[in-house]
């Protein structure tokens, strides 16, 4: 048996259903309208692959916020218990292990192939809409290109769009072509047929070289904003040489990894060895893709070199590749316990992503222009203020000693008895510190204050806790 | 079940694909319903009344500030007015903005009167229309207007509905309050009525017991509202006089001071009432004596309560906006009294009035050419909210650099930094090429200058050549780009092709 399925195996490498498992997960979200809550455990499935190592490959977006995770193989009846070994929100790919070694009985890991050319033929596997068999779709790679990560809405990378039919409960499926995997089924488009997007194998390479030292660290964030030269009064005011090409540094964000090494004004023309065209591409196989894409593929702490035109004369640098922690504000967040603060009936939270979508869909209209500033602009205003957090007075559980107040929620906290506030931590700790008799708070925005009677709020925060069923009075 | 596939849903357009036509401040006013319209039972006694109501038919044309060197479409709207004492018309001003022909008709007669906008407040919004062929008034007589209005019972809304089809309709008040009208930010004194009548609205005069008590601004559903005949007095007299003065307006940013332990903080007692200023903005009334942070005790001794509102003798409880606009003139002085850091004081206020284009992103304009300026196809306007309104509903759909500065700084002008300049649009051409997608970016220099009005602009650009022998446009920082560059020698041939090739002029 184990002869005939590993024949079956070596013979052929284009026939991957037995190393394609379902997974099942039972998941248990945060509230992040009301921190301290989690949502009411659900399920749903998507699909894997093992890979070398005995990991069991998948999107993160199947295993996020995983209370279980099952594997159901092709064909076996019992599940097997899996963990989550490392997971990369920021690529959208994790790796599973099931203890149980019955469960690698009889399965090849699946190997990468390089990235697939436009116009070649695809094939995906998985467990579309659930089910219990495997199945299969064909296609063709329409384009590669660049675009967002929905799982985590603050990452962008490349990815392979195709029309073969990817569908809810695919995601985490080998995509195959030659007898190799060269991505994984992950997103597709809202209302568009024949649209579905994977990842390519250089971003889950990526993952993969991430994970051997045992920590995953992520994607770097080079840190710039560049502008084009398609102009041509641009390249003769920048002094290009006739014949080069690249694009012009706008803006840099501290703790990138050009921060302190590329300048606004100078020419990027190269990453590594990449040349950037004016349009801001560089060459990948038979692609055009922003040359983002060099910067995307190193490691963090992994040395980039940039060819810059500075002044006039052409400089090769060189930047250890760095990440910016702030840029989770910018993300989903997942397997992370909301953070909060409760005083006298008022909920305060961090401002990121998390936070501005408990406002609805419509949050870039409702949420007050303050708290838009603070997480799209204010980085690249004051650069010097750039990793300061924000704290938001989200909701008002009310009770006597707060119903008379007068402010809107959603409101950003400028100061707590005349102190900036700088932090969820720094405002517990100030509000905790207070010897006076008032907590006298400023509003950004709208330059409203509040008060509480500070040694009341004391007195019923025990009972405030109890009537709205809140554990703890605070995660920070 | 779930099963999982993260969807992509398209991104929040910030820019977007087609600017959607202008709308009109109001929808084209339809000529006045006759047939089908039902008509309510007249009031007795209206016979009279139709001597002193007269139909004004309004042409006019709005620009368009997409290409502010060009107009839309034009527009009609019909409205009614008063005959007062002049004799004169009154008619509120709304809807006169950008007027091109200003036409009167009386007693339900076909013959149309040209006629002349004397005077418009926005800021009423009030307007005397003046006819200069003497027979117009032969046969009409002006209405008195109320000193006073009432507080509850019937009043009678007055139209022509058509030729010679005069209607008084029935209204009953609810209330007396203070409200803004139109695209006013001054509160004043207003009738709120309810009344079973359509598309009323239109500068109707409310009328009781002989004498004007409002003009009408605005219905919907059964709520009709109307400015209040105390402030149209106050209009004529202030008409009277050179130069026009106008309403005043306070100008602060304000909350309610119900909450025990601020109050207790702020050294207030319980009963005294008072609400706290949050801002102060430099062309209001309060600057200059209240400052964020104080709290407003009084204005010209009348005590304001912990909600805003003032005991008036006759209507009761009103906002203290009232105070600023009703029974004192812009320029005129009066006393506040404030709390500050503890400390009572008494500080003298200087009225103001701030009409629309007095704020740095202005709140209208009309009746004049949107400025900017075009140099080698980048055109630069100052951010308005007319400007915003061509993304149609703006609030939601505008850029949000451009909405983040209208909020944060779009009230507060200074000598320094009387406008915000925005790169509106690129005019595409061989010399800007690369550029032809770019628009709505806050502008922060040209040529190294800081620019704070379309004037600083010209200047840069019309100035001594630089010597790098380029422009140089540097846009506020976050925005999607940074700097642009145009090529100085070029310049000008390139003007006269492109205001050529898009009729700039």
């Amino acid at each position: 048996m184990l002869t005939l399925l590993l024949v079956h195996g070596l013979l052929a490498g284009a026939v991957p259903e037995d190393s394609v498992v379902r997974v099942q997960v039972y998941r248990s979200r945060p509230d992040w309208s009301v921190p301290w809550r989690q949502f009411p455990v659900d399920s749903a499935t998507g699909s894997g692959f093992l890979v070398e190592g005995g990991y069991v490959m998948t999107n993160a977006h199947v295993v996020a916020n995983a209370r279980q995770v099952l594997l159901k193989r092709h064909h076996v009846a019992d599940p097997f218990v899996a963990r989550v070994v490392f997971q990369g929100d920021d690529c959208d790919v994790a790796v599973l292990k099931v203890e149980d070694p019955a469960f690698y009985k009889g399965m090849v890991p699946l190997r990468f192939g390089a990235l697939p050319k436009a116009r070649t033929k695809v094939t995906t596997y998985g467990f579309p809409l659930g089910g219990e068999e495997v199945s299969s779709t064909g296609g063709i790679v329409s384009r590669v290109e660049w675009r967002s990560y929905a799982h985590s809405g603050g990452d962008a990378h490349l990815v392979v769009q195709t029309d073969a039919a990817i569908n809810p409960g695919n995601s985490g499926g080998p995509v195959w072509q030659d007898g190799k995997v060269v991505g994984m089924a992950f997103q597709g488009f809202l209302g568009m047929d024949n649209v579905g997007f994977f990842i390519p194998s250089p971003v889950v390479d990526h993952f993969v070289r991430d994970i051997r030292d045992g920590t995953y660290n992520g994607f770097p964030d080079a840190g710039l904003r560049t502008g084009d030269m398609i102009s041509p009064a641009l390249k003769r005011e920048r002094r290009l040489p006739a014949g080069r090409s690249g694009v012009v540094v706008e803006a840099i964000q501290p703790g990138g990894t050009v921060d302190g090494i590329l300048q606004p004004g100078d020419v990027l023309m190269a990453v590594d060895k990449d040349a950037i065209r004016d349009d801001g591409n560089v060459t990948l196989g038979d692609a055009q893709v922003p040359y983002f894409h060099t910067f995307d593929l190193k490691q963090v702490g992994e040395p980039v070199s940039m060819t810059v035109l500075r002044d006039g004369k052409e400089q090769k640098l060189t930047a250890p590749s760095r990440r910016l922690a702030r840029g989770d504000r910018q993300r989903n967040r997942y397997n992370v316990k909301p953070r909060y603060l409760v005083h006298g009936g008022l909920v305060f939270v961090p401002l990121d992503m998390e936070y501005l979508r408990t406002l609805g869909a419509e949050w870039r209209a409702t949420a007050p222009r303050e708290v838009l500033w603070h997480q799209f602009m204010r980085e690249w205003e004051k650069p010097a203020d750039a990793d300061r957090e924000v704290v938001v007075l989200a909701r008002v559980l009310k009770h006597p000693v707060n119903s008379q107040m007068t402010m809107g929620t959603g409101s950003v906290v400028a100061t707590v008895n005349g102190h900036a506030v700088t932090g969820l931590a720094d405002l517990a700790a100030t509000l905790d510190e207070n010897t006076g008799k008032y907590d006298v708070f400023q509003f950004e925005g709208s330059n409203a204050q509040e008060a509480l009677d500070h040694a009341a709020a004391h007195a019923v925060q025990a009972l405030i806790m109890k009537t709205y069923g809140i554990p703890k009075d605070r995660n920070l | 079940m779930n099963t999982l596939l993260t969807l992509l849903s398209w991104a929040f357009p910030l820019v977007a694909a087609a600017a959607p036509p202008p709308g009109a401040p109001l929808a084209p006013g339809k000529a006045v319903a006759t047939a089908g319209v039902p008509v309510p039972a007249p009031v007795p006694s209206s016979n009279g009344l139709r001597k002193s109501v007269v139909s004004i038919r309004v042409s006019g044309q709005d620009w368009d500030w997409r290409a502010p060197w060009s107009k839309q479409g034009p527009w009609m709207r019909s409205y009614t007015g008063v005959v007062v004492a002049g004799p004169r018309i009154l008619v509120t001003a709304t809807g006169l903005g950008n007027a091109t022909l200003v036409e009167v008709q009386k007693l339900g007669e076909e013959k149309r009167y040209p006629a002349r906008i004397r005077l418009a407040d926005y800021e009423g919004p009030l307007a005397l229309v003046d006819v200069d062929d003497p027979a117009f008034f032969t046969d009409l007589v002006p209405l008195p207007l109320a000193a006073d209005v009432p507080v509850d019972g019937e009043v009678q809304v007055l139209r022509w509905l058509g030729s010679n089809q005069f209607e008084a309709a029935r209204a009953n008040v609810r209330q007396v309050r203070v409200e803004d009208h139109g695209m006013s930010r001054t509160g004043v004194l207003t009738l709120d009525m309810t009344a079973s009548i359509s598309e009323a609205g239109r500068s109707e005069p409310v009328v009781r017991q002989g004498q004007v008590v409002g003009l009408t601004t605005s219905k919907s559903d059964d709520v009709l509202l109307a400015i209040a005949s105390p402030m149209l007095r106050q209009f004529l007299a202030a008409a009277g006089q050179q130069p026009y003065r106008g309403f005043a307006r306070a100008g602060v940013a304000w909350q309610k001071l119900v909450n025990p332990a601020l109050r207790a903080h702020l050294g207030l007692g319980e009963k005294e009432g008072g609400i706290l200023i949050n801002k102060v903005l430099p062309h209001g009334s309060c600057a200059g004596g209240v400052e964020p942070g104080d709290v407003l005790l009084s204005v010209d001794g009348t005590r304001i309560d912990a909600s805003g509102q003032f005991d008036h003798p006759r209507y009761g409880r009103l906002s203290f906006a009232l105070l600023f606009s009703l029974g004192h003139l812009p320029g005129d002085r009066v006393k506040a009294d404030i709390l500050r850091a503890g400390t009572r004081q008494t500080v003298e206020l200087t009225l103001r009035r701030m009409p629309g284009e007095a704020d740095k992103v202005p709140a209208y304009v009309l009746d004049h050419a949107p400025e900017y300026v075009e140099r080698g196809g980048l055109v630069f306007q100052a951010l308005s909210i007319p400007y915003l309104g061509t993304f149609g509903d703006w609030r939601r759909r505008g850029p949000l650099p451009l909405l983040i500065a209208q909020d944060v700084q779009g009230s507060f002008p200074s000598a320094d930094a009387p406008r915000l300049v925005v790169l509106t649009a690129v005019l595409p051409d061989a010399l800007n090429l690369g550029y032809q997608d770019e628009r709505d970016l806050i502008v922060s220099r040209v040529n190294g200058q800081p620019v704070a009005s379309l004037e600083a602009v010209k200047a840069a650009f019309d100035g001594p050549p630089p010597a790098s022998g380029f422009h140089i446009v540097e846009f506020a920082p976050g925005q999607s780009m940074a700097r642009m560059v145009v090529d100085a020698a070029e310049l000008p041939a390139a003007s006269a092709r492109i205001q050529e090739l898009y009729g700039v002029n």
